[in-house]
């Protein structure tokens, strides 16, 4: 399945109160609120790291950390 | 940047072109800016269509493509948005998030100079995740602009963008509200 929506922090945070709404109308089932909220918080662990990683990487020069992909 | 013409006469240019407009319409375009969801939009007619009230006309141009819209004296305008502070607020005092921003579509000027805008309602959270594809198309729009000569309508462009832009985005914002949202649907489905 192909998705045209872009990964970035603000569409997960859409997509966060999207689940949160929708769960609160009753309109997904509480397994599936689950589901989703363990991949929304692992989205936002690898997005925050992505972030650690370059504010770290502006302060210090000679900083090399081991790419997430290696 | 999309570039749209009007193609089209008034009855009083067909009927009297050889005495009186000549070509004088057809040199002397109009041209002007107006913003629609994310994209920076150019609109050309010709200059009899410009000469009862220009402004009138411009507007029913845009009431056309814009539906739903409002118009408000420029500063009246709700445009007091701060993500980070409103986010903060959201997280850790327990406010609820704006539902719904103004979107200003054009901005124009009455003869005492005096400016006014035609907004339309979008949602706010809507209109966050948007800001980086309106940067893009800003930035596309200028480069159109300063490319085709009409590097004088570059003030416009920067007035319309400034109106639209969102304040204060810190990403550290959005990574620790979601991780409270997440917080809170897990307490919900315990």
């Amino acid at each position: 399945m192909e998705t045209t929506k872009k990964v970035n922090t603000k569409e997960l945070l859409k997509h966060a109160f999207n689940m949160m709404m929708l769960l609160k109308q009753k309109a997904i089932s509480v397994e599936e609120a689950k589901a989703q909220s363990n991949l929304i918080k692992q989205s936002n662990n690898l997005l925050r790291y992505e972030l650690d990683r370059s504010i770290a990487e502006q302060k210090f020069d000679k900083l090399h950390i081991r790419n997430i992909e290696e | 940047m999309k570039e749209f013409y009007l193609d089209a006469h008034t009855a009083y240019c067909i009927d009297n072109r050889a005495h009186f407009f000549g070509s004088f319409c057809e040199l002397n375009p109009v041209r002007f800016i107006f913003f629609v969801e994310t994209k920076f939009v150019l609109i050309t007619y010709y200059g009899c269509m410009n000469c009862g009230d220009h402004l009138e006309f411009k507007k029913s141009l845009i009431e056309k493509v814009i539906k739903d819209n409002k118009i408000f004296d420029l500063y009246e305008v709700n445009k007091s948005v701060n993500i980070s502070k409103d986010l903060t607020d959201f997280r850790i005092r327990n406010k609820s998030l704006k539902k719904y921003i103004e979107q200003v579509n054009f901005i124009y000027y009455d003869n005492s100079n005096r400016s006014f805008a035609i907004t339309t309602r979008i949602k706010y959270l809507e209109s966050i995740c948007n800001q980086e594809e309106i940067n893009e198309n800003y930035k596309e729009a200028k480069i159109f602009l300063e490319k085709n000569k009409y590097a004088w309508l570059l003030p416009e462009l920067n007035k319309l963008y400034k109106a639209n832009m969102l304040d204060g985005e810190n990403e550290l914002d959005y990574h620790l509200t979601i991780d409270q949202l997440v917080n809170s649907i897990n307490k919900l489905t315990k």
